[in-house]
């Protein structure tokens, strides 16, 4: 009976951990997606952000939509789970009267942020600086969810996102 | 300092766009695939940065032009072209699960997710040096502290070794709770 309650423990302390995983992995992944940028702009001198920024919107509606008529495939249709569960489905949804203000509106604001994001760098005294004040999307986003969701972060959060912030803004100024 | 007014609307217009995006992947009365979300998103992203482009066109030609021909250049050189569909993918695997991992965490709160996955700088500084031999200055050697200590703090005690620094915290605070 202890062993099943040991074991029960580790397996909810894995499921704990699992939200922290994917954070760092998504960390990883956009490390690569900067690197992988910043090979295109060595290899082309010149080149402009805008179009880059377009083209990193095509390559991921492109593969969204290839990954969507895998899953048609009555062979593939099982593979929807985790991130993907329910894929083609939601797809349909979404796209549906009463959830088009949320994504139309994520999707303006989203090309509003790298606009103006673009355009602060233009007068900036360094690009950092723009970066910087951008990155602290956390305090409006950790603000908002709090008063709409109720989300609450611990003091030892707080500090970590200060810090987090903090480490951010020596390395890009 | 039109600079910093131009940075707080991108700051806010990334926050709004987070919430409006854990609403519907973790916080509202459905939860969407983060990889669904994704997608759509991006193709309206790509329909409005069009329309805008357009726009740009019909106003300042020369500016629409400079875009256009980067697009070109992007589109026509394969070299180029394979770099600028992995860092497509990358992102694209990067929001994916950045979305999951609010969705796998409902309890916490977004913003620390979003903070450590702003650890990607620590790459896009290591990974030059490493391919590029672009150096790393002393200031980044302590920014790079400063956010792997965010790290343990925001992962608070699930990390082996340092965190046991911080457990003994949670552990007197659960005591004195209970």
């Amino acid at each position: 009976m202890e062993n099943f309650s040991v074991k029960q423990e580790k397996k909810n302390t894995k499921t704990d951990h699992k939200w922290l995983y994917l954070a760092i992995a998504s960390a990883i992944s956009y490390g690569l997606y900067s690197f992988f940028q910043f090979v295109v702009l060595q290899k082309s001198k010149g080149l402009n952000t805008i179009a880059l920024t377009i083209n990193v919107a095509l390559v991921e509606a492109i593969l969204g939509i290839i990954i969507y008529f895998i899953f048609k495939n009555k062979h593939y249709a099982k593979y929807q789970k985790d991130a993907f569960t329910n894929y083609n489905k939601d797809i349909s949804s979404l796209k549906k009267l009463k959830y088009l203000p949320y994504t139309i509106l994520s999707a303006c604001l989203n090309a509003l942020g790298v606009i103006s994001l673009l355009l602060g760098y233009v007068g900036a005294p360094n690009p950092g600086f723009s970066d910087a004040v951008s990155d602290a999307y956390i305090i409006p986003l950790a603000i908002l969810s709090y008063f709409f969701y109720k989300v609450k972060m611990n003091g030892l959060q707080i500090l970590g996102c200060i810090l987090a912030l903090l480490g951010t803004t020596i390395l890009s100024t | 300092m039109f600079w910093l007014i131009y940075a707080i609307i991108s700051c806010l217009s990334f926050g709004v766009q987070d919430t409006l995006n854990y609403h519907l992947t973790t916080a509202g009365d459905y939860q969407f695939s983060t990889a669904a979300l994704n997608t759509v998103i991006h193709s309206f992203i790509v329909i409005v940065l069009l329309i805008g482009l357009l726009t740009i066109y019909f106003f300042k030609p020369s500016k629409a032009i400079n875009v256009i021909d980067s697009l070109k250049i992007l589109a026509t050189n394969p070299g180029i072209l394979i770099f600028a569909i992995l860092a497509g993918t990358a992102a694209m695997a990067g929001n994916i699960l950045y979305f999951y991992s609010q969705q796998s965490a409902p309890n916490i709160n977004p913003g620390v997710m979003t903070a450590i996955s702003n650890g990607a700088i620590i790459l896009s500084i290591v990974l030059p040096f490493i391919f590029y031999g672009k150096k790393i200055t002393l200031k980044q050697i302590i920014g790079i502290i400063i956010l792997f200590f965010s790290f343990i703090m925001l992962g608070d005690d699930k990390f082996k070794g340092f965190g046991k620094l911080f457990s003994k915290a949670r552990k007197k605070e659960h005591k004195d709770r209970s």
